[in-house]
């Protein structure tokens, strides 16, 4: 990715120095943003609090990433190899996902029958 | 990338199988990157774990996240991710041969990694006050569990401490198996009351009052049809008198948080594995500040820094990603739920 971008690297040494400006920046940033995901928590969005929180974190994720772990002066490659171990994890949580729910209208039912005719008293 | 390949030939640092500082160091940082992505999928099947979990019992979920003291779960975000900023300054501090403030960044970074665990204890002693442990270890019902009649189909029953035998026994004289009174209290006292070791869960799991994860009709038919069967009213308000056992009785569906020990197993292996990523991340910070110390590190070798630099931010990554669950759980889910 483009080394030259915002900070102060002279070029000198083997690996790409980052202004203090940029880190402070991000620092504060990533404060902010835990904020914002308390503050969001206590407002009721119903199910788009999730997607918040979530979004949120992504953008946190990508802040520290990017900045903190030098990934956007790094070689793609290292960021290759965490976004790929990224979509693993998530084809990993999709497919332990796929049928969550599905079966709680039946086994719910069963359940309230069992319930519901007296539980086979001795 | 790209910088004068003929940098550091002949440094002492220089491993025999590189070429070149540049070299060295991007091999290194490369492996760093392979390592991260498989901590990352060591903790992906936990996520998985508490994910798949909270969507199959939403109940439990939001039963549990009462305990969770989110005010904590914030400070401790917070001391990460400065930790987090003072391991990256180090690593510039490192690259510009400033040799005291590498110093001062990595001490820093490990007494915020201190502050963090500091703050853990604080949780977990808590928690284990009130007997909310892992697995079989989770005490908080035990005393409850001794006094069901032997042909009971429910093995752990949720009641207060403040529940009296002789109210525990008018519940069970009325015929009611898995409904006990309990005492209500108001729904803003919820967390402390929960804090506190005195939450009443029948004010928020009424089977009436149950959360739902999608708008089934089956879904909902049963849990009318299950609360009909125990005589509970299926509509109405959080009001006291809304019971059938007197006083301030409110039915307590002890199935819906019976298996809350899974709940707080999963929660102690995600935050007990992180947890020792912190404790790791302490033994490799401070051998990093023994090597600066001893001025080992230039702008042509500082790649202990950085990659235990990069560790340090990985284990920040992942508490971004534990610490909204706890929140989401504590306060959205609650509300959204019902």
């Amino acid at each position: 990715m483009a080394h030259s971008h915002g900070s102060d690297s002279h070029g000198h040494g083997v690996g790409h120095v980052v202004g203090p400006g940029i880190l402070i920046a991000n620092g504060v940033a990533l404060l902010i943003l835990t904020i914002i995901t308390v503050a969001a928590a206590r407002v009721d969005l119903g199910q788009a609090n999730l997607v918040v929180a979530i979004a949120i974190a992504v953008v946190k994720a990508s802040l520290v990433c990017l900045i903190f772990m030098h990934l956007y002066w790094d070689k793609p490659f290292n960021g290759l190899i965490l976004v790929s171990s990224l979509a693993f994890a998530a084809l990993f949580l999709t497919l332990a996902l796929y049928d969550t729910v599905e079966y709680h209208p039946a086994v719910i039912n069963q359940a309230a029958a069992f319930y519901s005719q007296g539980a086979p008293t001795p | 990338m790209g910088h004068d390949h003929a940098h550091g030939h002949g440094d002492p640092n220089l491993a025999h199988h590189f070429d070149n500082m540049q070299q060295q160091f991007e091999a290194g940082k490369l492996g760093m990157w392979l390592f991260l992505a498989t901590e990352v999928l060591l903790f992906a099947g936990l996520f998985c774990a508490y994910t798949v979990y909270r969507f199959n019992n939403p109940e439990v979920f939001k039963f549990a996240s009462q305990f969770l003291n989110t005010t904590w779960g914030a400070i401790n975000t917070m001391v990460l991710l400065a930790s987090s900023f003072t391991a990256a300054m180090a690593v510039r501090a490192a690259q510009l041969r400033n040799r005291q403030q590498l110093v001062a960044m990595l001490a820093a970074t490990i007494l915020g990694a201190c502050g963090f665990l500091v703050i853990k204890y604080i949780e977990y002693s808590h928690k284990i006050s009130l007997g909310i442990n892992w697995g079989k270890q989770f005490h908080y019902y035990e005393h409850t569990t001794q006094e069901l009649p032997a042909d009971s189909k429910v093995d752990i029953v949720t009641r207060p401490p403040t529940v009296s035998v002789e109210a525990m026994e008018q519940a069970l004289g009325a015929g009611s198996r898995t409904s006990l009174a309990a005492p209500a209290r108001s729904p803003q006292g919820l967390t402390q009351a929960a804090l506190s070791g005195h939450l009443n869960p029948s004010e928020h799991l009424r089977p009436h009052e149950k959360s739902h994860d999608k708008d089934d009709s089956g879904y909902a038919e049963a849990e009318h049809g299950a609360a009909a069967a125990h005589g509970e009213p299926t509509h109405g308000t959080a009001s006291p008198a809304g019971g059938e056992h007197g006083d301030t009785p409110a039915p307590v569906d002890p199935e819906k948080v019976k298996n809350l020990h899974l709940y707080f197993s999963v929660y102690y292996c995600l935050t007990g594995l992180h947890g020792i990523h912190v404790l790791a991340g302490i033994v490799a910070l401070t051998w990093v500040l023994i090597g600066a110390l001893k001025g080992r590190f230039d702008e042509n070798y500082f790649t202990p820094v950085d990659l235990v630099g990069l560790y340090w931010h990985l284990v920040d990554l992942i508490w971004i990603y534990l610490f909204p669950w706890s929140t989401w759980f504590g306060f959205s889910c609650s509300r959204c739920c019902t």
